[in-house]
Protein backbone atom coordinates (compact mmCIF):
# COMPACT_ATOMS: atom_id res chain seq x y z
CA UNK A 1 0.00 0.00 0.00
CA UNK A 2 0.93 3.21 -0.93
CA UNK A 3 1.18 5.33 2.39
CA UNK A 4 0.78 8.49 2.07
CA UNK A 5 -2.67 9.82 1.24
CA UNK A 6 -4.07 13.20 1.52
CA UNK A 7 -6.18 12.79 3.04
CA UNK A 8 -7.36 9.42 5.52
CA UNK A 9 -11.12 8.85 6.58
CA UNK A 10 -11.61 7.02 9.85
CA UNK A 11 -15.51 5.09 9.09
CA UNK A 12 -17.55 4.10 6.19
CA UNK A 13 -20.78 6.01 7.76
CA UNK A 14 -22.74 8.19 6.50
CA UNK A 15 -20.33 10.88 7.83
CA UNK A 16 -17.14 9.37 6.47
CA UNK A 17 -18.26 8.42 3.21
CA UNK A 18 -19.82 11.85 2.31
CA UNK A 19 -16.92 13.42 3.20
CA UNK A 20 -14.86 10.94 1.21
CA UNK A 21 -16.70 11.53 -1.80
CA UNK A 22 -16.45 15.13 -2.50
CA UNK A 23 -12.49 14.90 -1.56
CA UNK A 24 -12.11 12.09 -3.95
CA UNK A 25 -14.22 14.36 -6.83
CA UNK A 26 -12.31 16.95 -6.10
CA UNK A 27 -9.13 14.95 -7.06
CA UNK A 28 -7.47 14.39 -3.60
CA UNK A 29 -5.87 11.16 -2.78
CA UNK A 30 -8.47 9.79 -0.18
CA UNK A 31 -8.74 6.49 1.43
CA UNK A 32 -11.31 5.63 4.13
CA UNK A 33 -10.84 2.77 6.92
CA UNK A 34 -13.83 0.66 7.13
CA UNK A 35 -13.27 -1.86 10.43
CA UNK A 36 -16.73 -3.82 9.32
CA UNK A 37 -16.62 -6.45 6.31
CA UNK A 38 -18.46 -4.22 4.14
CA UNK A 39 -19.39 -0.11 4.93
CA UNK A 40 -23.21 -0.63 6.54
CA UNK A 41 -22.06 -3.87 8.30
CA UNK A 42 -21.80 -2.40 11.37
CA UNK A 43 -24.39 0.77 10.85
CA UNK A 44 -27.19 0.88 12.30
CA UNK A 45 -29.99 3.76 12.68
CA UNK A 46 -33.87 3.60 13.18
CA UNK A 47 -34.25 4.11 9.06
CA UNK A 48 -35.17 6.94 8.17
CA UNK A 49 -32.87 9.10 5.23
CA UNK A 50 -33.64 12.90 5.06
CA UNK A 51 -33.04 13.59 0.94
CA UNK A 52 -31.62 17.07 1.02
CA UNK A 53 -28.74 16.43 3.08
CA UNK A 54 -27.93 13.61 0.62
CA UNK A 55 -28.48 15.28 -2.26
CA UNK A 56 -25.90 17.68 -1.58
CA UNK A 57 -23.29 14.80 -1.48
CA UNK A 58 -24.76 13.12 -4.64
CA UNK A 59 -27.08 15.01 -6.26
CA UNK A 60 -30.02 12.75 -7.54
CA UNK A 61 -28.78 9.73 -5.33
CA UNK A 62 -32.21 9.05 -5.17
CA UNK A 63 -32.58 7.57 -8.94
CA UNK A 64 -30.49 4.86 -7.95
CA UNK A 65 -29.42 4.62 -4.10
CA UNK A 66 -31.30 1.25 -2.75
CA UNK A 67 -34.47 2.92 -0.62
CA UNK A 68 -37.14 1.68 1.37
CA UNK A 69 -40.62 3.29 1.07
CA UNK A 70 -40.67 7.71 0.95
CA UNK A 71 -42.60 9.11 4.27
CA UNK A 72 -45.43 10.60 3.02
CA UNK A 73 -47.19 10.19 6.26
CA UNK A 74 -45.27 10.98 10.13
CA UNK A 75 -47.23 10.28 13.58
CA UNK A 76 -46.20 10.40 16.92
CA UNK A 77 -48.32 7.92 19.81
CA UNK A 78 -48.76 8.61 23.20
CA UNK A 79 -49.56 5.09 24.95
CA UNK A 80 -50.38 3.98 27.85
CA UNK A 81 -50.94 0.35 29.13
CA UNK A 82 -53.80 0.00 26.97
CA UNK A 83 -54.48 2.77 24.77
CA UNK A 84 -53.18 5.50 22.12
CA UNK A 85 -53.37 9.28 22.07
CA UNK A 86 -52.62 9.76 18.55
CA UNK A 87 -51.58 13.08 15.91
CA UNK A 88 -50.32 13.04 12.77
CA UNK A 89 -49.46 14.59 8.82
CA UNK A 90 -49.91 13.22 5.87
CA UNK A 91 -49.25 15.40 2.58
CA UNK A 92 -50.10 14.67 -0.70
CA UNK A 93 -47.08 17.48 -1.07
CA UNK A 94 -44.14 14.64 0.05
CA UNK A 95 -45.55 11.81 -2.72
CA UNK A 96 -43.57 14.51 -5.01
CA UNK A 97 -40.25 13.96 -6.25
CA UNK A 98 -37.47 14.65 -4.87
CA UNK A 99 -39.27 13.05 -1.70
CA UNK A 100 -38.44 14.66 1.67
CA UNK A 101 -37.71 11.38 3.61
CA UNK A 102 -36.76 7.61 2.91
CA UNK A 103 -36.62 4.71 4.68
CA UNK A 104 -33.50 2.81 4.10
CA UNK A 105 -31.71 -0.21 5.29
CA UNK A 106 -28.25 1.16 6.56
CA UNK A 107 -26.42 -2.01 5.75
CA UNK A 108 -27.81 -2.02 1.94
CA UNK A 109 -27.22 1.92 1.79
CA UNK A 110 -24.22 2.64 2.84
CA UNK A 111 -22.73 -0.09 1.14
CA UNK A 112 -24.22 1.14 -2.11
CA UNK A 113 -22.98 4.36 -0.91
CA UNK A 114 -19.79 2.70 -0.47
CA UNK A 115 -19.09 1.73 -4.49
CA UNK A 116 -20.06 5.68 -5.74
CA UNK A 117 -17.18 6.34 -3.25
CA UNK A 118 -14.85 4.27 -4.69
CA UNK A 119 -16.12 5.15 -8.47
CA UNK A 120 -15.11 8.84 -7.58
CA UNK A 121 -11.55 7.86 -7.08
CA UNK A 122 -10.89 6.92 -3.46
CA UNK A 123 -9.72 3.77 -1.80
CA UNK A 124 -11.75 2.21 0.34
CA UNK A 125 -10.11 -0.46 3.01
CA UNK A 126 -12.74 -2.70 4.55
CA UNK A 127 -11.93 -5.29 7.89
CA UNK A 128 -9.12 -2.43 8.85
CA UNK A 129 -9.52 -0.94 12.29
CA UNK A 130 -7.63 2.52 13.07
CA UNK A 131 -6.57 1.54 16.73
CA UNK A 132 -4.68 5.58 17.07
CA UNK A 133 -3.25 8.67 15.72
CA UNK A 134 -0.07 9.50 14.98
CA UNK A 135 1.13 12.65 16.37
CA UNK A 136 3.86 15.05 15.59
CA UNK A 137 4.14 17.33 18.35
CA UNK A 138 0.61 18.92 18.29
CA UNK A 139 -0.50 18.06 14.85
CA UNK A 140 -2.17 14.73 13.68
CA UNK A 141 -0.38 13.36 10.91
CA UNK A 142 -1.49 9.69 10.33
CA UNK A 143 -3.26 6.65 12.04
CA UNK A 144 -2.18 3.11 13.13
CA UNK A 145 -4.16 0.43 11.54
CA UNK A 146 -4.67 -3.17 12.94
CA UNK A 147 -2.70 -4.44 10.07
CA UNK A 148 1.05 -5.91 9.52
CA UNK A 149 1.83 -2.57 7.42
CA UNK A 150 1.11 -0.23 10.80
CA UNK A 151 1.49 3.36 9.76
CA UNK A 152 -0.67 5.40 7.21
CA UNK A 153 0.17 9.26 6.61
CA UNK A 154 -1.81 11.97 5.56
CA UNK A 155 -2.42 15.60 5.33
CA UNK A 156 -5.65 15.46 7.84
CA UNK A 157 -7.41 13.00 9.28
CA UNK A 158 -10.87 13.01 8.79
CA UNK A 159 -12.32 10.73 12.68
CA UNK A 160 -15.81 9.95 11.51
CA UNK A 161 -15.99 6.31 13.66
CA UNK A 162 -18.94 6.92 14.80
CA UNK A 163 -20.58 7.10 18.64
CA UNK A 164 -18.32 4.88 20.09
CA UNK A 165 -14.78 6.53 18.31
CA UNK A 166 -12.53 5.27 20.60
CA UNK A 167 -11.00 7.68 23.00
CA UNK A 168 -7.93 7.91 21.11
CA UNK A 169 -8.92 9.20 18.00
CA UNK A 170 -10.72 12.14 19.68
CA UNK A 171 -7.91 14.57 21.02
CA UNK A 172 -8.83 16.43 24.12
CA UNK A 173 -12.34 15.88 24.70
CA UNK A 174 -13.20 16.94 27.81
CA UNK A 175 -14.38 14.01 29.52
CA UNK A 176 -11.48 11.20 29.57
CA UNK A 177 -12.10 7.20 30.33
CA UNK A 178 -15.05 5.23 28.72
CA UNK A 179 -16.14 7.76 26.60
CA UNK A 180 -19.34 9.35 27.06
CA UNK A 181 -21.38 8.98 30.21
CA UNK A 182 -24.48 7.66 30.64
CA UNK A 183 -26.53 10.59 30.55
CA UNK A 184 -25.44 11.75 27.28
CA UNK A 185 -26.35 8.69 25.42
CA UNK A 186 -29.54 6.46 24.04
CA UNK A 187 -29.55 3.08 23.74
CA UNK A 188 -32.04 1.78 21.33
CA UNK A 189 -32.44 -2.01 19.83
CA UNK A 190 -34.19 -2.54 17.08
CA UNK A 191 -36.09 -5.67 14.95
CA UNK A 192 -36.55 -5.27 11.02
CA UNK A 193 -40.07 -7.67 11.11
CA UNK A 194 -41.03 -9.08 7.25
CA UNK A 195 -44.54 -9.03 6.41
CA UNK A 196 -45.35 -8.20 2.48
CA UNK A 197 -45.90 -5.05 0.63
CA UNK A 198 -49.24 -5.39 0.79
CA UNK A 199 -49.94 -6.15 4.20
CA UNK A 200 -47.52 -3.21 5.08
CA UNK A 201 -49.25 -0.69 2.52
CA UNK A 202 -52.84 -1.97 4.06
CA UNK A 203 -52.23 -1.93 7.76
CA UNK A 204 -50.57 1.70 7.56
CA UNK A 205 -53.09 2.73 4.85
CA UNK A 206 -50.63 3.56 2.23
CA UNK A 207 -50.70 4.08 -1.66
CA UNK A 208 -48.05 1.22 -2.83
CA UNK A 209 -44.88 2.47 -2.30
CA UNK A 210 -44.95 5.15 -0.09
CA UNK A 211 -44.41 5.02 3.80
CA UNK A 212 -45.42 6.29 7.21
CA UNK A 213 -43.44 6.34 10.43
CA UNK A 214 -44.68 6.69 13.84
CA UNK A 215 -42.81 7.97 17.02
CA UNK A 216 -43.94 6.67 20.28
CA UNK A 217 -44.09 7.80 23.52
CA UNK A 218 -45.26 6.94 26.99
CA UNK A 219 -45.86 3.37 27.94
CA UNK A 220 -43.61 2.91 24.93
CA UNK A 221 -40.53 2.79 26.59
CA UNK A 222 -42.39 1.91 29.66
CA UNK A 223 -41.97 5.37 31.19
CA UNK A 224 -37.71 5.82 30.51
CA UNK A 225 -36.53 9.14 28.90
CA UNK A 226 -36.85 7.96 24.70
CA UNK A 227 -39.58 6.75 22.09
CA UNK A 228 -40.32 4.02 20.27
CA UNK A 229 -40.78 4.07 16.54
CA UNK A 230 -42.33 1.79 13.73
CA UNK A 231 -41.29 2.75 10.17
CA UNK A 232 -42.44 1.03 7.11
CA UNK A 233 -39.92 -0.28 4.57
CA UNK A 234 -41.15 -2.03 0.98
CA UNK A 235 -41.96 -5.74 2.59
CA UNK A 236 -41.20 -4.89 6.18
CA UNK A 237 -41.42 -2.66 9.20
CA UNK A 238 -38.62 -1.46 11.30
CA UNK A 239 -39.79 -1.48 14.62
CA UNK A 240 -37.83 -0.05 17.78
CA UNK A 241 -37.09 1.55 21.18
CA UNK A 242 -34.54 3.76 22.32
CA UNK A 243 -34.22 5.23 25.74
CA UNK A 244 -31.09 6.94 27.88
CA UNK A 245 -28.73 5.00 28.88
CA UNK A 246 -28.55 6.28 32.86
CA UNK A 247 -32.70 5.49 32.50
CA UNK A 248 -32.27 1.82 31.77
CA UNK A 249 -29.03 2.12 34.62
CA UNK A 250 -31.63 3.53 36.76
CA UNK A 251 -34.80 1.65 36.21
CA UNK A 252 -32.48 -2.01 35.84
CA UNK A 253 -34.33 -2.50 32.28
CA UNK A 254 -33.08 -4.88 29.67
CA UNK A 255 -33.27 -3.79 26.51
CA UNK A 256 -34.14 -6.89 24.89
CA UNK A 257 -37.41 -7.00 27.33
CA UNK A 258 -38.17 -3.82 26.38
CA UNK A 259 -39.07 -4.07 22.95
CA UNK A 260 -40.64 -7.36 23.29
CA UNK A 261 -42.96 -5.09 25.78
CA UNK A 262 -43.47 -2.80 23.06
CA UNK A 263 -44.30 -5.30 20.37
CA UNK A 264 -46.68 -6.65 22.72
CA UNK A 265 -48.84 -3.30 23.63
CA UNK A 266 -52.17 -4.08 22.32
CA UNK A 267 -52.34 -1.17 20.24
CA UNK A 268 -49.39 -2.49 18.52
CA UNK A 269 -48.96 -6.23 18.35
CA UNK A 270 -52.24 -6.03 15.56
CA UNK A 271 -49.95 -3.78 13.69
CA UNK A 272 -46.94 -6.42 13.66
CA UNK A 273 -49.31 -9.57 13.67
CA UNK A 274 -47.53 -12.49 11.76
CA UNK A 275 -44.49 -10.57 10.75
CA UNK A 276 -40.93 -12.69 11.03
CA UNK A 277 -38.22 -10.89 12.81
CA UNK A 278 -35.38 -10.90 10.15
CA UNK A 279 -32.43 -9.14 12.09
CA UNK A 280 -32.00 -7.82 15.63
CA UNK A 281 -29.87 -4.58 16.09
CA UNK A 282 -28.77 -2.33 19.15
CA UNK A 283 -26.98 0.82 18.80
CA UNK A 284 -26.15 4.00 21.00
CA UNK A 285 -26.93 7.33 20.10
CA UNK A 286 -24.87 10.41 21.04
CA UNK A 287 -27.72 12.68 22.61
CA UNK A 288 -25.45 14.76 24.98
CA UNK A 289 -26.30 17.60 22.30
CA UNK A 290 -24.36 21.25 22.29
CA UNK A 291 -23.17 20.79 25.44
CA UNK A 292 -21.35 17.52 25.10
CA UNK A 293 -19.57 18.27 21.65
CA UNK A 294 -15.73 17.49 21.82
CA UNK A 295 -13.68 19.55 19.74
CA UNK A 296 -14.15 19.38 16.29
CA UNK A 297 -11.00 20.49 14.47
CA UNK A 298 -7.23 20.81 15.34
CA UNK A 299 -4.09 20.43 13.59
CA UNK A 300 -4.54 17.68 11.08
CA UNK A 301 -7.53 16.84 11.92
CA UNK A 302 -11.46 16.57 11.98
CA UNK A 303 -14.12 15.36 13.84
CA UNK A 304 -17.26 14.80 11.77
CA UNK A 305 -20.87 12.52 12.41
CA UNK A 306 -21.84 11.05 15.82
CA UNK A 307 -18.16 11.10 16.67
CA UNK A 308 -18.88 14.95 17.16
CA UNK A 309 -22.19 14.28 18.63
CA UNK A 310 -23.96 15.93 15.97
CA UNK A 311 -27.46 14.51 17.07
CA UNK A 312 -30.86 16.26 17.46
CA UNK A 313 -32.57 13.63 19.51
CA UNK A 314 -35.69 15.68 19.26
CA UNK A 315 -36.15 15.78 15.80
CA UNK A 316 -34.83 12.47 14.87
CA UNK A 317 -32.05 13.69 12.86
CA UNK A 318 -28.61 12.74 13.34
CA UNK A 319 -27.62 10.86 9.34
CA UNK A 320 -28.38 13.71 7.77
CA UNK A 321 -26.02 16.05 10.37
CA UNK A 322 -23.62 13.36 9.65
CA UNK A 323 -23.46 13.64 5.67
CA UNK A 324 -23.87 17.46 6.27
CA UNK A 325 -20.72 17.62 8.74
CA UNK A 326 -19.14 15.20 5.75
CA UNK A 327 -19.55 17.75 3.37
CA UNK A 328 -18.47 20.94 5.05
CA UNK A 329 -15.19 19.16 6.19
CA UNK A 330 -14.36 18.13 3.24
CA UNK A 331 -15.02 21.58 1.32
CA UNK A 332 -12.76 23.36 3.79
CA UNK A 333 -10.31 20.53 3.45
CA UNK A 334 -10.32 21.04 -0.15
CA UNK A 335 -9.87 25.10 0.62
CA UNK A 336 -7.35 24.28 2.61
CA UNK A 337 -5.18 22.17 0.41
CA UNK A 338 -5.47 25.20 -2.29
CA UNK A 339 -3.50 27.57 0.42
CA UNK A 340 -1.26 24.42 1.85
CA UNK A 341 -2.15 24.45 5.03
CA UNK A 342 -4.25 22.35 7.34
CA UNK A 343 -3.82 24.12 10.57
CA UNK A 344 -5.66 24.29 13.46
CA UNK A 345 -6.27 27.92 12.19
CA UNK A 346 -7.28 26.70 9.42
CA UNK A 347 -9.80 23.71 9.96
CA UNK A 348 -11.44 25.88 12.17
CA UNK A 349 -13.13 26.97 8.85
CA UNK A 350 -14.78 23.26 9.32
CA UNK A 351 -16.57 24.71 12.77
CA UNK A 352 -17.24 28.24 11.40
CA UNK A 353 -19.39 26.93 8.25
CA UNK A 354 -20.79 24.24 10.38
CA UNK A 355 -21.72 27.14 12.68
CA UNK A 356 -23.79 28.66 9.82
CA UNK A 357 -25.87 25.58 9.07
CA UNK A 358 -28.90 23.97 10.92
CA UNK A 359 -26.18 21.81 12.34
CA UNK A 360 -25.22 23.58 14.77
CA UNK A 361 -27.90 26.00 15.14
CA UNK A 362 -30.29 23.12 16.15
CA UNK A 363 -28.26 21.70 18.44
CA UNK A 364 -27.11 25.16 20.22
CA UNK A 365 -31.13 25.70 20.22
CA UNK A 366 -31.41 22.90 21.96
CA UNK A 367 -28.62 22.83 24.39
CA UNK A 368 -30.56 22.67 27.44
CA UNK A 369 -32.91 20.27 26.07
CA UNK A 370 -31.51 17.03 27.22
CA UNK A 371 -31.29 18.37 30.51
CA UNK A 372 -34.86 19.39 30.91
CA UNK A 373 -35.90 15.69 29.63
CA UNK A 374 -33.59 14.01 32.30
CA UNK A 375 -34.90 16.31 35.23
CA UNK A 376 -38.44 16.20 34.27
CA UNK A 377 -39.04 12.24 33.43
CA UNK A 378 -42.86 12.50 34.10
CA UNK A 379 -42.75 13.77 30.51
CA UNK A 380 -42.62 9.82 29.45
CA UNK A 381 -44.77 8.41 32.00
CA UNK A 382 -47.31 10.80 33.66
CA UNK A 383 -48.28 12.97 31.02
CA UNK A 384 -48.58 9.99 28.85
CA UNK A 385 -51.00 8.34 31.12
CA UNK A 386 -52.63 11.90 31.28
CA UNK A 387 -53.72 11.98 28.13
CA UNK A 388 -54.74 9.05 27.41
CA UNK A 389 -57.08 9.14 30.68
CA UNK A 390 -58.50 12.63 29.05
CA UNK A 391 -59.03 11.12 25.55
CA UNK A 392 -60.81 7.84 27.35
CA UNK A 393 -62.82 10.65 29.54
CA UNK A 394 -63.98 12.72 26.86
CA UNK A 395 -64.51 10.35 24.39
CA UNK A 396 -66.80 7.72 26.32
CA UNK A 397 -70.26 8.27 25.92
CA UNK A 398 -72.15 7.97 29.42
CA UNK A 399 -74.27 10.91 29.52
CA UNK A 400 -72.68 12.85 31.94
CA UNK A 401 -72.36 16.53 30.72
CA UNK A 402 -69.32 17.86 28.82
CA UNK A 403 -68.58 20.50 31.67
CA UNK A 404 -68.83 17.70 34.65
CA UNK A 405 -66.34 15.91 32.36
CA UNK A 406 -64.08 18.49 31.99
CA UNK A 407 -64.24 19.03 35.98
CA UNK A 408 -63.01 14.77 35.75
CA UNK A 409 -60.31 15.39 33.37
CA UNK A 410 -59.14 18.32 35.73
CA UNK A 411 -58.93 16.65 38.95
CA UNK A 412 -57.34 13.40 37.41
CA UNK A 413 -54.49 15.66 35.93
CA UNK A 414 -54.63 17.29 39.19
CA UNK A 415 -54.09 13.97 41.28
CA UNK A 416 -51.00 12.91 39.33
CA UNK A 417 -49.41 16.09 39.00
CA UNK A 418 -49.62 19.20 41.02
CA UNK A 419 -50.31 22.83 39.53
CA UNK A 420 -47.34 24.04 40.70
CA UNK A 421 -45.47 20.90 39.31
CA UNK A 422 -47.37 20.92 35.78
CA UNK A 423 -46.84 25.22 35.98
CA UNK A 424 -43.25 24.79 36.21
CA UNK A 425 -42.71 21.88 33.53
CA UNK A 426 -44.75 23.95 31.12
CA UNK A 427 -42.31 26.93 31.97
CA UNK A 428 -39.13 25.04 31.66
CA UNK A 429 -40.29 22.84 28.49
CA UNK A 430 -40.60 26.44 26.80
CA UNK A 431 -37.74 27.82 27.79
CA UNK A 432 -35.46 24.67 26.69
CA UNK A 433 -37.43 23.69 23.90
CA UNK A 434 -39.12 26.67 22.33
CA UNK B 1 -23.81 -17.39 1.42
CA UNK B 2 -20.22 -18.59 1.15
CA UNK B 3 -18.73 -21.06 2.78
CA UNK B 4 -16.79 -18.72 5.06
CA UNK B 5 -20.02 -17.47 5.94
CA UNK B 6 -21.63 -20.87 6.31
CA UNK B 7 -19.15 -21.53 8.84
CA UNK B 8 -19.16 -18.44 10.76
CA UNK B 9 -23.04 -18.90 11.05
CA UNK B 10 -22.91 -22.33 12.37
CA UNK B 11 -20.00 -21.11 14.78
CA UNK B 12 -22.41 -18.66 16.68
CA UNK B 13 -25.53 -21.16 16.00
CA UNK B 14 -23.68 -23.97 17.98
CA UNK B 15 -22.49 -21.24 20.63
CA UNK B 16 -26.37 -19.67 20.59
CA UNK B 17 -27.86 -22.89 21.31
CA UNK B 18 -25.44 -24.40 23.47
CA UNK B 19 -26.39 -21.55 25.62
CA UNK B 20 -30.43 -21.18 24.94
CA UNK B 21 -31.28 -23.80 27.10
CA UNK B 22 -29.66 -22.58 30.16
CA UNK B 23 -30.92 -19.53 29.77
CA UNK B 24 -34.51 -19.76 28.89
CA UNK B 25 -35.76 -20.17 32.38
CA UNK B 26 -33.79 -17.67 34.34
CA UNK B 27 -33.44 -14.36 31.64
CA UNK B 28 -37.40 -14.45 30.63
CA UNK B 29 -39.70 -11.66 32.22
CA UNK B 30 -36.94 -9.62 34.81
CA UNK B 31 -37.95 -6.17 34.01
CA UNK B 32 -38.29 -4.08 37.01
CA UNK B 33 -40.68 -1.24 37.00
CA UNK B 34 -39.77 1.82 36.64
CA UNK B 35 -38.79 3.78 39.87
CA UNK B 36 -41.05 6.97 39.35
CA UNK B 37 -44.04 5.03 37.23
CA UNK B 38 -45.95 2.66 39.39
CA UNK B 39 -48.44 0.24 37.98
CA UNK B 40 -46.86 0.96 34.25
CA UNK B 41 -45.82 -3.04 33.85
CA UNK B 42 -49.19 -5.11 35.63
CA UNK B 43 -51.79 -5.41 32.96
CA UNK B 44 -48.81 -5.90 30.61
CA UNK B 45 -46.89 -8.56 32.09
CA UNK B 46 -49.53 -10.51 32.51
CA UNK B 47 -50.19 -10.53 28.67
CA UNK B 48 -46.79 -10.73 27.91
CA UNK B 49 -47.21 -14.25 29.90
CA UNK B 50 -49.33 -15.14 27.76
CA UNK B 51 -48.07 -14.41 24.67
CA UNK B 52 -45.34 -16.08 23.36
CA UNK B 53 -42.47 -13.60 23.10
CA UNK B 54 -39.11 -14.22 20.95
CA UNK B 55 -36.39 -15.98 22.99
CA UNK B 56 -33.01 -13.34 22.57
CA UNK B 57 -30.81 -16.62 21.51
CA UNK B 58 -33.30 -16.96 18.59
CA UNK B 59 -33.07 -12.84 17.72
CA UNK B 60 -29.23 -13.56 17.59
CA UNK B 61 -29.18 -16.76 15.78
CA UNK B 62 -30.70 -14.62 13.18
CA UNK B 63 -27.70 -11.91 13.39
CA UNK B 64 -24.33 -12.39 11.15
CA UNK B 65 -21.38 -12.82 13.05
CA UNK B 66 -17.53 -13.50 12.04
CA UNK B 67 -16.78 -14.84 15.37
CA UNK B 68 -13.30 -14.09 16.20
CA UNK B 69 -11.19 -16.82 18.24
CA UNK B 70 -9.94 -13.99 21.19
CA UNK B 71 -12.71 -12.04 23.25
CA UNK B 72 -12.52 -8.05 23.01
CA UNK B 73 -14.23 -7.92 26.07
CA UNK B 74 -12.89 -8.25 29.35
CA UNK B 75 -14.10 -7.30 33.06
CA UNK B 76 -10.78 -5.99 34.44
CA UNK B 77 -10.82 -6.40 38.52
CA UNK B 78 -13.50 -9.33 38.85
CA UNK B 79 -13.09 -8.32 42.60
CA UNK B 80 -14.94 -5.68 42.07
CA UNK B 81 -17.84 -7.42 40.75
CA UNK B 82 -18.20 -9.40 43.92
CA UNK B 83 -17.76 -6.11 45.88
CA UNK B 84 -19.76 -2.78 44.85
CA UNK B 85 -20.78 -4.89 41.82
CA UNK B 86 -23.55 -6.47 43.73
CA UNK B 87 -24.65 -2.91 45.03
CA UNK B 88 -25.73 -2.25 41.99
CA UNK B 89 -26.53 -5.52 40.81
CA UNK B 90 -24.14 -6.13 38.08
CA UNK B 91 -25.68 -3.46 35.53
CA UNK B 92 -23.94 -5.02 32.64
CA UNK B 93 -25.98 -8.21 33.26
CA UNK B 94 -29.36 -6.71 32.26
CA UNK B 95 -27.95 -3.04 30.17
CA UNK B 96 -26.41 -5.99 27.88
CA UNK B 97 -29.21 -6.00 24.43
CA UNK B 98 -27.19 -9.55 23.04
CA UNK B 99 -27.30 -10.58 26.67
CA UNK B 100 -23.53 -10.66 26.53
CA UNK B 101 -22.95 -10.93 30.60
CA UNK B 102 -23.97 -13.39 33.24
CA UNK B 103 -23.39 -13.70 36.93
CA UNK B 104 -22.68 -17.06 38.30
CA UNK B 105 -22.70 -15.81 41.78
CA UNK B 106 -19.11 -15.77 41.95
CA UNK B 107 -17.99 -14.15 38.64
CA UNK B 108 -19.12 -12.11 35.21
CA UNK B 109 -18.78 -14.42 32.38
CA UNK B 110 -18.19 -12.74 29.29
CA UNK B 111 -19.59 -14.53 25.93
CA UNK B 112 -17.95 -11.83 23.87
CA UNK B 113 -19.27 -14.08 20.47
CA UNK B 114 -22.54 -12.34 21.20
CA UNK B 115 -21.80 -9.10 21.24
CA UNK B 116 -23.61 -6.51 18.94
CA UNK B 117 -21.08 -3.94 19.63
CA UNK B 118 -23.05 -1.21 20.89
CA UNK B 119 -20.47 -0.27 23.50
CA UNK B 120 -23.14 0.48 26.19
CA UNK B 121 -21.71 -1.70 28.85
CA UNK B 122 -18.32 -0.23 28.64
CA UNK B 123 -20.49 3.37 29.55
CA UNK B 124 -22.91 2.10 31.95
CA UNK B 125 -20.40 0.05 33.87
CA UNK B 126 -20.27 2.38 37.28
CA UNK B 127 -17.07 1.15 38.26
CA UNK B 128 -15.85 1.79 35.01
CA UNK B 129 -14.71 -1.99 35.05
CA UNK B 130 -15.06 -3.37 30.97
CA UNK B 131 -12.17 -2.99 29.35
CA UNK B 132 -14.26 -2.72 25.98
CA UNK B 133 -12.65 -2.56 22.62
CA UNK B 134 -13.34 -3.43 18.82
CA UNK B 135 -13.48 -6.80 17.27
CA UNK B 136 -10.39 -6.84 15.47
CA UNK B 137 -10.96 -5.88 12.18
CA UNK B 138 -13.01 -7.47 9.55
CA UNK B 139 -14.37 -9.49 12.56
CA UNK B 140 -18.00 -9.11 14.78
CA UNK B 141 -21.14 -8.44 13.80
CA UNK B 142 -22.24 -8.01 9.98
CA UNK B 143 -25.91 -6.58 9.82
CA UNK B 144 -27.54 -7.54 6.43
CA UNK B 145 -30.37 -4.63 7.21
CA UNK B 146 -28.61 -2.19 9.50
Amino acid sequence: MDERFDVIVVGAGPAGLSAAYLLAKAGLKTVVFERGQYPGSKNVMGGILYTKMMDEVIPEFWREAPLERPIIEQNLWVLNRDSAVKVGHRGDRFTEEPHNAYTVFRAEFDRWFGTKVEEAGALLITETLVEDLIWDGQRVTGVKVGRDEGEVFADVVVVAAGVNTLDSLLPNRPQGGRGHRPEQVALAVKEVIQLTEEKVSDRFNLPSGYGASIELVGEATAGLTGTAFIYTNRDSLSVGVGGMLSDFVKANFNPHELIERFKSHPVIQPLLEGGEVKEYLAHLIPEGGYNSMPPLYGDGYVVVGDAGMLVNALHREGSNMAMTSGRLAAETIIEARKKGDFSKRSLKEYRQRLDQTYVIKDLRKYRNASRFFEETPALFHVYPEMAAEAAAILLTVDGVPKREKQGQIWRMMREKRSLWHMLRDLHNARRSLL
Amino acid sequence: MSDDEKADKGKQGESARAHREARKSEKVGQLASHPEGDGLKSNQREKEDQRESMNLDDKLYLVRYKVDDRTHLRVVDQEICRNSGKEHGHVCTHICPAGVYEWTGEEITVEYERCVECGACRIACPDNNIDWEYPRGGFGIAYKHG
